[in-house]
């Protein structure tokens, strides 16, 4: 799935990855996950799914599967994929050609271009949503991840 | 500068909703068709997002009222403050903005500061651009300004950290003039919450 560049050198944009530490990339099915141990610099693409819990520098490329930033990853990269779920911490742009969401322990810096974002409740982040590229969103489609609690009406 | 405003304490039980008849007026010269940049200076909520994605908009997050709380704070006294906005937001692209959600800040400013936040934020918007603003009328108000997200076009959740409470400045419209001579009051109510809240454009 992943290209690797086991030289150790640092890429420069877009070039091979490169495995800073000794990487397990553990594939179950259709979902591949990258440990909370492994450090990857580079590109990373591919047709699965992705579960990071490590940390990875540079870009992610899955445009047809979903990426999900696990509690302990640590990413600074900008990632295209189908679907992106931050529960970690992640620095970059995020490219979603369904859905981002950033769940109560995800921060994000960064700009999201998206047709649907979701921003949970206790969530992280500073940047720009782009909403350009959308169709009009009625008031009954609208995705409400954090409705408060009415405790009165002033 | 911290890239992440602190995480809010939870639980939190002050929780309120407010209504906010200015607003919903202006949202109803929003059209479906133009494209409209938005700062919210507070921190991420998402019923906000979830709000302006009926939108085509860019809604830029800026989290930076603490930020602009510990400038404040951290200028000798008789230091007249100069605030650069855009340095402190740190975002790119951030010009010609349509609408500025100012929620709460306004309360904990001192004049002189909100006199260079005016003209900062000035900056960064496009003429006729609109600001959305609450001020406190009652006597005392939270140590720390409220997070405000979107509910519909006529309400807003308000969410305070628990805590002291602090004397509020109370500023007056004729104060807002003087202060804010880059802006026109468009809309003000007074609301049974004790806010009175503003719409105002830019001159």
């Amino acid at each position: 799935m992943f290209e690797k560049n086991t030289t150790g050198t640092k890429p420069e944009g877009g070039k091979k990855a490169s495995v800073i530490s000794p990487a397990k990339i553990a594939k179950g099915g259709e979902t591949t996950t990258i440990g909370s141990s492994i450090n990857i610099k580079g590109e990373l693409s591919g047709g699965n799914d992705l579960i990071i819990q490590g940390k990875v520098e540079g870009t992610i490329k899955l445009q047809n599967n979903s990426v999900s930033v696990g509690e302990q990853g640590h990413i600074q990269a900008d990632v295209f994929a189908k679907s992106i779920t931050v529960q970690g911490e992640l620095y970059g742009d995020l490219h979603g050609t369904e859905k981002v969401t950033i769940s109560r322990s995800g921060r994000v810096k960064g700009n999201i271009i998206a047709p649907r974002v979701v921003l949970e409740d206790g969530a992280s982040f500073k940047g720009s949503i782009d909403m350009e590229n959308k169709p009009v969103a009625s008031n009954s489609s609208a995705e409400i991840e954090n409705t408060p609690k009415k405790a009165s009406i002033a | 500068m911290a890239l992440f405003s602190p995480r809010a304490e939870e639980p939190r039980d002050n929780r309120q909703v407010v209504s906010c008849p200015a607003f919903s007026s202006l949202m109803q010269e929003f059209s479906d068709e133009q494209k409209y940049r938005i700062l919210d200076l507070g921190r991420a909520r998402g019923g906000t997002v979830t709000y302006f994605s009926r939108f085509r908009c860019k809604l830029f997050v800026a989290d930076v009222i603490p930020d602009i709380l510990s400038y404040q704070e951290s200028l000798p006294e008789d230091e007249p403050p100069e605030l650069m906005l855009q340095e402190m937001i740190g975002l790119d692209d951030l010009s010609e903005l349509d609408l500025v959600l100012c929620w709460d800040i306004l309360n904990y400013l001192d004049a002189p500061m909100i006199e260079t936040f005016s003209t900062s934020l000035r900056q960064l918007m496009r003429n006729g651009g609109h600001l959305h603003a609450f001020i406190n009328t009652r006597s005392e108000m939270p140590a720390f300004p409220g997070s405000y997200q979107i509910l519909d076009a006529g309400q807003m959740d308000v969410e305070h950290q628990a805590g002291n409470r602090i004397s509020a400045p109370r500023f007056a419209q004729r104060n807002l003039r003087e202060m804010m001579r880059e802006f026109e009051i468009k809309h003000s109510r007074l609301l049974q919450s004790g806010m009175q809240e503003y719409s105002f454009y830019c001159l």
